[in-house]
């Protein structure tokens, strides 16, 4: 005790340096977890950040309204035409309701029942993000009261955004997809039965290989969860943007660019 | 800086790193205001080292709020608040080069740190990309430490202005 008395400066530097490692500790084992007073902190943050969203986001639309307004007209044009190639599309889909009928049937014979059919969506803003950092975490002013728990599902409209870490009154927690340092399996859209898995690199993309390297993929294949592990089935996940042959681990390798455009994410949805 | 004053400083950063900073980020990069203002105060004031146990709980809340684990980036900051104290004792704290030299360090500092931290939990993220960036985050925090330096250097002047006249 003599000792640390006489050498004050060093003892504040090493117990504060100890104090943190344990609280860095402690939220790792947890996943990131803050513990009831760091919940109830988030809460009051929450309920002061939310306010300050409105405003800001209210800011941002404007201004960048008025930046893109010529872009935002061509998209309008793009929209339209798309609403139209829809409709056609939904008048094909509707011929095809009866074999779903039947599908349904079957399904309720095997007594099967997708995530879809079991969980609903519900819908929040952004309230909380670092830009100082290059790691995507970010609180959203949706929780516990709307029914979200840890480990949810978070999609915005391109795919894929990540999952729920922490939940509390008022506000969630949410790791995106590109700091999943854990296995994510996925299948070609357009070829269902070429699988494989995925995590984030850490650079804006997700690499991964493939079950089989016989498979076949090319450049520009969209990805999407196979429902294996803790993402359901059927999210778009991104557009593989290289494949290259690994011949130390004889594996057909992948990167895939997100769909979910992480720059201007602002609103998500997550699966409850 | 009285402690009522740091607190109510260290307050306002926090909320608006987390909010107002956002609107002015640009690709996912903005910048670090705990950071900057931990520097600043550093740099300006005599004593300006006192404000990192401040720092350290805005850090602390800003992770609870927004980061992947908690502590990781106070810890960054602590180690940055030592380099910053260090580097002040050795530099003319009146110009804007030392500082603009010292936040520079310091953002790269604070964030391989940073990085680190992670690292050793098992994120996936690599230096590389880290490095890749690094020149718009110390782009961004130098501009917002030399509007920090502008406000604090006003307040030193007064306080040594009072001193001068009180004959302390």
């Amino acid at each position: 005790m003599k000792w640390f008395g006489e050498h004050k400066l060093f003892s504040a530097i090493a117990g504060i340096v100890l104090v943190l490692i344990i609280i860095i500790t402690g939220s790792f084992l947890t996943a990131g977890g803050s513990g009831i007073v760091g919940r109830g902190f988030q809460t009051a943050a929450s309920a002061v950040a939310k306010p300050l969203e409105a405003v800001t986001s209210g800011i941002g639309d404007t201004l960048s309204g008025i930046i893109t307004f010529r872009d935002t007209q061509k998209e309008n044009d793009k929209l339209k035409q798309e609403n139209t190639e829809l409709r056609q599309e939904n008048l094909e889909l509707k011929l095809k309701r009866s074999q779903l009928r039947q599908l349904k049937k079957l399904s309720k014979a095997f007594n099967f029942k997708p995530y879809s059919e079991n969980s609903s969506a519900v819908a929040g803003n952004i309230i909380e993000l670092d830009y100082s950092t290059p790691y995507v975490v970010f609180t959203i002013d949706k929780g516990k009261s709307a029914g979200i728990k840890k480990n949810d599902i978070v999609v915005d409209g391109d795919g894929l955004v990540g999952k729920v870490i922490e939940t509390g009154s008022g506000w969630s927690k949410v790791k995106s997809v590109l700091s999943e340092s854990n296995n994510i399996s996925f299948k070609i859209l357009r070829d269902t039965n070429v699988t494989g898995v995925l995590k984030g690199n850490g650079r804006n993309a997700l690499t991964g290989y493939l079950m089989e390297s016989s498979d076949r993929i090319i450049e520009g294949d969209t990805l999407v969860t196979t429902g294996i592990g803790t993402y359901p089935e059927g999210i778009r996940i991104g557009k593989v943007s290289d494949v290259s042959y690994d011949d130390d681990q004889q594996l057909k390798t992948v990167t895939v660019r997100p769909t979910v455009n992480f720059s201007g994410l602002t609103r998500v949805a997550v699966f409850i | 800086m009285t402690r009522k004053k740091l607190i109510i400083l260290y307050l306002i950063a926090f909320i608006c790193q987390l909010t107002v900073i956002n609107l002015i980020g640009i690709n996912n990069v903005g910048p670090n205001l705990i950071l900057c203002l931990t520097v600043v105060i550093i740099f300006v004031f005599d004593e300006g080292w006192r404000c990192i146990p401040y720092s350290l709980g805005a850090a602390l809340l800003i992770d609870v709020c927004a980061g992947t684990v908690i502590g990781a980036a106070p810890l960054a900051l602590f180690c940055t608040g030592i380099f910053a104290e260090a580097a002040r004792e050795r530099l003319n704290t009146e110009l804007l080069a030392p500082l603009a030299v010292t936040g520079a360090i310091a953002t790269l500092f604070n964030n391989v740190v940073y990085w680190l931290i992670l690292k050793i939990l098992g994120d996936p993220m690599s230096i590389l990309y880290i490095l890749k960036f690094q020149i718009f985050y110390i782009i961004y925090n130098i501009l917002v430490m030399f509007v920090i330096f502008h406000f604090m250097n006003k307040i030193r002047a007064a306080r040594e202005k009072e001193e001068d006249e009180y004959g302390i």
